[in-house]
Formats: C-alpha cells, structure tokens, sequence
C-alpha cells in the first residue's frame, strides 16, 4: 500500500514537472514544429522525385541537415537567416541543436548520412572535433559555420567553411585606436584589456590581433590591467569598478566582446567617470552597442554578421548539392575552400545602419 | 586555567576568521589600495550578490541537501524584472503597451517567478525522495532554458532609473543599497538558524533525519521550507544583480552556485550535514571575495586566478575537516 502511494507521488510530480516543462517551452518549440513540418515535405519530394523520376536535387534545392552548437542571440541570428534563406531557394533546411553536447551533434550527422541528406551545415561544438565530424560524415559534403574546423580538414568543394575571419575583428579595433591615439600626437598609451572565456580560439584571435595591430602601427600599449570577465557584463562591471578603485590611469579600454564594454561603460557611469572622455571599444555591435555608440558611450565596435554567416552556409552547401563550386560564391578564397564574410567596422559616423 | 582552556575553544572554533585576519593583514602589506574604504566597499559590492546566494545555500547543505538552482533562477529572475522594469520611452521594450509599473510590484513579480522553482524543489526532494543534487540541477536546467526562452537570449536592456536604483544607491552617503540587503539577509538567515523552531529543526534534520522524525518533526514541511527559502534569496540576488547592472542577459549568475557553495564550505557549513554557523560563512564569503580582489589588484595572471582559489577551497576544508575530526 505504502509503495503504491509513493509511486502515486512520484508519477504525479513527475507529470507536473513535465507538464511544466513543456508547457513553458512552446515558445521553443517551433523548430520542434519546423521539423515536423519538413518531414512532411520530405514525404512530399520524395514523392514527386519518384514521380517524375529525374531526381533532380538541384532543381529540388536539396536536403540539407543544420546542427547548430547551442543557441545564444548571435547564433540564433545566424539560423534564421539561413532558415528564411533556404525557404526563399527551395532547399530544405532541418536544423537541430546540440545544446553544446559533441556526442548530440555525432548523432546528427549519423542521422544526416542514414537518412539521406544532401548536405550538412555544421557549427562546431568544438572545433578539436572537426575530423571527427568528417568521418562520421561520410561522403555527404560539410560546410562549417561560424567556427573553423581548422584549414587541414578543409577540402576544396567538399569540406568547406563560412565564416568571419576573428583575426580581423581585433585589426579593426587596433586601427580606430591607432588613428584616435596618432590623432592626438601619442604613440604611448596605457590600456585595459578584458578578454572573454579563456581558451576559446575567438578570444586568442581576437586578443592576439588588436595587440598585433596596435604594436604594428607604431602604438606602444602598457596593458595595466589584463583579465577575463568572460564574456560577461555584470561581471566585467564589477571588475572594472575594483580596477577603478586602484586610482591607475588608463587611455582605452578594450573589450573581446561588446557586453563587456557595456558592463564597462555601467561602472564608468556608476564611479561618476565620464566614458566618453576614454575610448571603449567592442567587438560584435549588438543592438545595445550601437545604441551606446549613438549615444557616445562606445567608441567602436566590429559587425560580424550573423545573417551573412547563415545565408552564406546555405548558399555554399546549395552550391555543393548542384555540383557547382564555392568559388561562385562572393568571398570564397582561390583553394575553394573558405567564404569568408567579412566583419564590418562600425563607429559613430556608420552606426545607423546597423540599428533596426 | 579555566581561563586559557576558553581562549583555545574559542580559537580553534573561530579558525576561519583567523585565516581572514592573516589574509586582511597580508593583503594591506601587498597592494596600497587594499584597505582604502573605496576598495574594501567595491568588494563588498562583487560578493553581495554572492552572498545573498551563500545565505539560501546554507540551509540546503546544513540539511545535508544541495541547491544547485539558484545561478539558474539568478538568470531567471534577472530576465522577468528586466522585461517589467525597461523605460517606458523605449522603443525597442520588450512589451511594448506596458505600463508604468511601481518598482517595488516589478520586485514582488520576479521575487514569484524565483521562488516557486524553490518550492517545486522542495516538494520534488520532499515528498519523492529523489537526491536533491539532481533534482535542483533539474531545476537549474530548467529556469536557465526558460530564460533563454523568455529572452530569446537577447539582452534586455535600458531599465528605468528608479529601477536601477535599488542596486545602486547609496544609503547615509556610503552603505551601497546591494551591501545593505546583503547585511539584511544574514540577519534574517543568523535570526532563523538560531532564534527559531525552523533554523533547529533544519539542524536536527541534518544531523539525524530519522531521529529528528522520531523527535516529531515534520522533516518534509521543513525541507520544502529550506529550498524555498534558497530559491527566494537567488531571486532576489538575481533582481538585484540586474539592477545594478542595468541590464539582463542569460549568462547573468552562470556557475554562481558553485561560488555559494564554496563560500558556505569555506565557512565551515558541513556537507555530512548538521553543521553550520552563519559567523564562519560571512567569513567564507569574505575570504574568497578578498582572494580575488587581491588578484586582481596585484594583477595575477588569469590563468593561474582559478587554481589559487582551487587550492584555497581545498585546504580550508581538510583543516575543517580535520577540526571535527578531532572534536568527535
């Protein structure tokens, strides 16, 4: 008797915690729904392919399988740019998440071989996996996203990435800095330097390049205070105020991301220091950045595009499908290899345009 | 005699603020800015948040549970009062007809929305017998994935100034309001684990569970209390955590959990259960909060910052451990 009502409570809460659970994720659940959706269509062309008996998939569009990393606002972007790409060109598109698990993004892929795709789009979960992923893929055709799987396991036409190059978003910053600072006559500056989730290639790249850019052009940068905040505001504010409180002089303020600036920008205004007096700069230009860089609070920041990053994987596996190559595709370099989409300066003087 | 033996209790029951006082000490003699009252506040401010989270922690670990949910619900709540509290002028808001809402309604909202991750903790580690680390990490899981829902993990920023100012201001013209509710919530966590039938209860639980129900204590009444408790303290370090920030994002309160945790080991709280002193958890909270101030003011490489804090969280539990050890 005893056990019966325990099993009575342990089903009731479960279906409450479940019902909860679904309940509350409706809203995600339109890919859940797009899925299904696009099953349908299979069924559909698969059986017009039987009917008029050519099998043409370029015509078709072809079946391209999208295993995304996770979802955050960047990569969410990305996948509607590409859902809303595809649908335009006729290729249908079936993207799932491998809520940053390697071993649910393998499944994917082997989903993608057994249940003939034409095509894979893959953003990295991690991007030591890459060959991994290649094997599992079999002779289907990869086109990488977002992260760079490595140039040895690229392959011309055949295994192929879209991307931003990450080395240029810091060369932007170190630009716009070297001419604020050369503007004013110095060739000196001290310089804070707060840097995202430690080992992550974007970070190393982008840390990296603006140091690069700034020693090559001549700017003598003393880092008086070098950390992570990874990739967070709240946090890279409470630095920043702490930083502030050891009364160190500083001419820039360089952030990986823009959330960081943000959170940098929030300290300045919260110590009583003005920010527009000391340049802070961002990478990513975010709907808030930009706002901040109307307002004047942010110097600059760099434009990754998120939409030409999921309209250009699309683009290059559609391409692969039809037999055709890469190279048709703008930004696609001579090995046939890479696309590159190219981050894009933003400062007070553009920053419109990249504001809804 | 007498005398001497009472100093001795008192110092090896006190040991933890022992290891402060030596850290305060070592700290002012490193850096100049260390003991400025600018500094020490600043620090202050970066652990109150935590702090509040230690105050909730502690009665799932006494309990000889764990709460795994309360970065999650920091996330959670930080996204509900943000979408409530943006300027009204704004034209990107999130709801755009919404009116005006009294600040302290935007609080009672979010406070809601946390705390019943709380008791739907408590009721799942009472009633069903599940370990309350997968059951708050259940729940963890969940309140992170519906603030990415709810935001879409799209930031939510440009909150109304009389909003921010409940993380912000100053009272007296020195105490920081976020210092102030964190000086509130230890009151209110030092009066229920002493002065009250619950703050006993819970050590009785955490001792003995069978003999506390022998003793004729509801234990699952009160369990359901502890991680609703948990829950309405993250809440409200999520509020005002956004605040204070002036805006929401889903990494907000990412691994906070585990800060708290620490915090609470550090300060002695006792993971076989039953053991804990609020006394020796501020002092916890204190150590890590100068441990990385003072990093960050003698500039410790980044990458070196998480193995020190690694070794401290190690060697100040084995002397803990071993300080009960001797006792029994």
């Amino acid at each position: 008797m005893k056990n019966i009502k325990k099993f009575f409570v342990l089903g009731l809460s479960l279906i409450m915690v479940s019902t909860f659970a679904f309940g509350c994720g409706q809203k995600d659940n339109t890919d859940t729904k797009e899925d299904t959706k696009k099953e349908e269509t299979t069924d559909d062309t698969t059986q017009t392919k039987e009917d008029d008996a050519t099998g043409d998939k370029a015509k078709a569009g072809g079946k391209i399988l999208f295993t995304m990393s996770s979802r955050d606002q960047f990569l969410t972007s990305m996948e509607t740019a590409a859902t809303k790409y595809a649908d335009e060109n006729g290729v249908e598109l079936v993207v799932m998440d491998s809520e940053d698990d390697i071993t649910k993004q393998l499944s994917h892929i082997q989903t993608a071989v057994t249940d003939d795709y034409d095509a894979i789009i893959c953003n990295l979960v991690n991007t030591d996996n890459s060959a991994e992923i290649i094997s599992s893929a079999g002779d289907l055709p990869v086109v990488f996203v977002n992260r760079s799987p490595g140039e040895a396991n690229l392959k011309a036409d055949k295994y192929v990435y879209v991307g931003s190059n990450e080395s240029d978003s810091g060369k932007f910053q170190a630009e716009y800095l070297a001419k604020y600072f050369k503007d004013q006559g110095k060739t000196e500056i001290n310089a804070v330097l707060l840097q995202g989730v430690l080992g992550l290639e974007n970070v190393i790249k982008r840390t990296d390049s603006v140091k690069k850019g700034l020693e090559e052009a001549g700017i003598k940068v003393n880092y008086v205070f070098e950390d992570t905040a990874k990739w967070d505001r709240a946090t890279a504010q409470e630095m920043f105020i702490q930083f502030l409180g050891t009364g160190k002089q500083y001419d820039a303020v360089i952030c990986n991301n823009d959330e960081m600036a943000l959170g940098v920008i929030e300290a300045m205004e919260m110590q009583g220091v003005d920010p527009t007096k000391v340049p802070v700069v961002g990478i990513d230009a975010t709907a808030v950045g930009c706002e901040a860089i109307q307002a004047g609070k942010m110097a600059f920041s760099v434009y990754q595009s998120a939409a030409g990053q999921g309209e250009g994987a699309v683009k290059a596996a559609q391409a692969i499908v039809g037999g055709e190559s890469i190279s048709t595709i703008e930004g696609a370099n001579d090995d046939k290899t890479i696309v590159w989409i190219p981050f894009e300066p933003v400062d007070k003087s553009n920053v419109e345009k990249y504001m809804k | 005699m007498s005398k001497s033996f009472d100093f001795k209790k008192f110092l090896s029951k006190n040991s933890i603020w022992i290891v402060l006082i030596v850290m305060i000490i070592a700290m002012t003699f490193a850096s100049p800015v260390f003991m400025t009252s600018g500094n020490l506040f600043n620090m202050l401010i970066t652990e109150s948040v935590i702090g509040i989270l230690t105050m909730g922690i502690v009665f799932a670990i006494l309990s000889k549970g764990i709460d795994l949910s309360p970065g999650a619900i920091v996330a959670w709540t930080a996204a509900v009062a943000a979408s409530l509290a943006q300027n009204p002028d704004y034209s990107d808001k999130k709801f755009k007809n919404l009116p005006d809402l009294p600040v302290i309604l935007i609080v009672l909202i979010a406070l809601a929305a946390g705390t019943v991750f709380g008791l739907m903790n408590g009721l799942l580690i009472a009633y069903t017998k599940i370990p309350a680390f997968i059951a708050t990490l259940g729940t963890q899981l969940i309140a992170r994935s519906l603030a990415y829902i709810y935001t879409n993990s799209y930031p939510i920023p440009n909150l109304k100034s009389s909003f921010k100012t409940l993380g912000q201001a100053k009272f007296f013209g020195f105490l920081p309001s976020i210092v102030l509710f964190f000086i509130v919530f230890v009151c209110i966590a030092g009066f229920m684990l002493t002065q009250t039938r619950f703050g006993k209860n819970v050590y009785a639980i955490g001792g003995n569970d069978q003999a506390a129900r022998v003793a004729g204590i509801n234990v699952e009444k009160n369990l359901v209390k502890v991680y609703t408790w948990g829950a309405f303290c993250a809440s409200m370090g999520g509020i005002l955590l956004v605040s204070r920030s002036g805006a929401s994002s889903t990494t907000m309160g990412l691994n906070y959990e585990l800060d708290a945790i620490a915090a609470a080991t550090v300060g002695g709280t006792s993971h076989s259960g039953g053991i804990a002193r609020i006394s020796g958890v501020i002092a916890g909270i204190l150590i890590l909060g100068i441990l990385k101030n003072g990093m960050l003011l003698l500039g410790v490489n980044s990458y070196l910052q998480q193995a020190l804090k690694g070794v401290i969280i190690i060697v100040a539990v084995v002397f803990d451990m071993r300080k009960n050890v001797k006792k029994s």
